[in-house]
């Protein structure tokens, strides 16, 4: 991997390069993540920058045109330079000439990753100040004039259909498709979300994963880099909303276990000029559920068939009953 | 003699600890190794009562099925349940866990057909939200065993 890679590396920067502390990083199961250094020489003078490797894996949770690399690699490069932290890309590369499968670089942000839900354990001025730049951010991602910064390459938009119609089929597409066998609360909880289709207000960038775990903080807790944008698609901005609201995220009462939601929606509205829609985001959060427990299943099919190995891959079937429960609640079954 | 189930996953578990564990040189393969260890006490926690669970939810699905069905009747409407490749309704015959997860896809698929098909508020559909529950529970419950937490 060393070698190959430092290969790679000198091939696009025109001269010898060292990759050096190269270390592969669990989590992230829809793609590898490796850090590493390189090191070359230019202009007479040493150059050493920190990169992260992220390469397609043999088999992950989403297979699907739901999470192209090149797209996210496109977007990211549209987003350099608009106010959203986030970490330069450098290179893509598709061919498996290099290291077998599609791989993206890109620069090494300081910051460390923070688990799924914000650690209570954590001071509580960190978190505020977490819960501050997350707000910023996503409001930042919703103000974001979407054609001007060239992203209609993005998907999510069909014709004159609502945006939540798109997710919707293209969500219950993969169902279909990834099921090892049906399960009745999400056929139930596919056929709700179909008679609850919501109409948009507006079209804005979504960033499709916007939670705690998708993000780097510093010691002080602000926000470094928003990374995992594989997901990401133009839409409804209360999808983001509604997904950082599952239950599945929360801690402590707190979305994200950052800020309880009804503080989370006041300060949205303050940072983004968008009014919330309540209705809106329940409909989101229930195809959050939807589509996470989509998720595991396709990381489950891809473990239970023999095309991954990664222990991530088996854990998240242990989080489909969660996700299930939810639903459950969020449908009224049972009551 | 020969080693029980339980035996040998206690024997990998150690091996795992105690021989490889120690060995492992880099962050990552100690993290995938801690995880393997937790999947393995889950196994061991639950692996003698996972046939006996399989077989509880099939026999739940068929009963539900045949209220569904009971309740068609009575109403004189025409079968709601579609049946499966076999033919067959109320097998129960399953034995071995293949046979059982074959047994059990077939069974979801029916209930499945209800929950779209349904009207709201009939007892089929509510028939069907009853063993939703039940097996809602019955899930929790198993991977509620051992130390597997998301966070």
């Amino acid at each position: 991997m060393r070698d190959r890679l430092a290969a790679f590396l000198s091939a696009r920067i025109g001269a010898p390069v060292r990759v050096l502390d190269l270390a592969r990083k669990s989590g992230g199961g829809s793609r590898e993540t490796w850090l590493f250094d390189a090191e070359w020489e230019e202009d007479g003078q040493p150059r050493r920058r920190m990169l992260v490797l992220r390469r397609d894996p043999t088999a992950s949770l989403l297979e699907s045109e739901h999470s192209d690399r090149e797209r996210e690699f496109r977007l990211l490069q549209c987003l350099q330079g608009r106010g959203i932290p986030l970490p330069k890309v450098e290179w893509f590369e598709r061919s498996p000439e290099w290291l077998e499968r599609p791989f993206f670089i890109m620069e090494r942000v300081p910051g460390i990753p923070t688990p799924p839900t914000f650690p209570s354990a954590l001071d509580g001025a960190l978190r505020e100040r977490a819960a501050r730049d997350f707000i910023d951010i996503l409001a930042c991602i919703h103000r974001l004039d979407w054609r001007k910064a060239g992203l209609e390459f993005l998907p999510g938009l069909d014709g004159d259909a609502p945006p939540a119609a798109v997710q919707l089929e293209a969500w219950r597409s993969l169902y279909v498709k990834e099921r090892l066998a049906h399960e009745p609360l999400l056929d139930l909880a596919l056929r709700r979300l179909a008679e609850r289709l919501p109409d948009s207000d507006r079209v804005t960038l979504v960033h499709g994963d916007f939670r705690t775990g998708n993000y780097l903080i510093d010691e002080t807790g602000r926000i470094t880099a928003m990374l995992d944008w594989e997901l990401a698609h133009l839409g409804d901005p209360m999808e983001d909303l509604g997904w950082a609201c599952m239950e599945f995220w929360s801690g402590g009462g707190r979305a994200c276990g950052l800020l309880e939601r009804e503080e989370l929606f006041r300060r949205y509205t303050e940072a983004s000029g968008i009014q919330v829609d309540r209705d809106r985001v329940a409909f989101y959060e229930l195809l959050g559920n939807v589509k996470m427990a989509i998720i595991s299943m396709t990381g489950m099919r891809t473990l239970v068939e023999g095309r991954a190995s990664d222990v991530v891959l088996s854990f998240v079937g242990f989080m489909i009953p969660r996700l299930l429960r939810a639903i459950a609640t969020q449908l009224d079954v049972g009551r | 003699m020969y080693p029980a189930f339980p035996d040998v996953l206690r024997a990998i578990r150690e091996n795992l600890m105690r021989e490889l564990m120690p060995e492992l040189t880099t962050d990552y393969a100690r993290e995938q190794a801690t995880g393997t260890l937790l999947f393995i006490e889950h196994l061991l926690s639950r692996w003698d009562r996972a046939v006996e669970t399989l077989r509880e939810e099939n026999d739940d699905l068929r009963r539900t099925l045949s209220h569904v069905d009971a309740d068609a009747e009575a109403a004189g409407a025409r079968e709601v349940v579609p049946r499966g490749e076999t033919g067959e309704r109320g097998r129960g015959a399953a034995g071995s866990g293949d046979e059982l997860s074959a047994e059990n896809r077939e069974l979801r698929a029916r209930l499945a057909a209800v929950v779209v098909s349904a009207p709201d508020g009939s007892v089929a559909l509510r028939l069907a939200e009853g063993f939703m529950v039940r097996q809602l529970e019955r899930e929790l419950a198993a991977v509620a065993v051992g130390a597997l937490t998301w966070e």
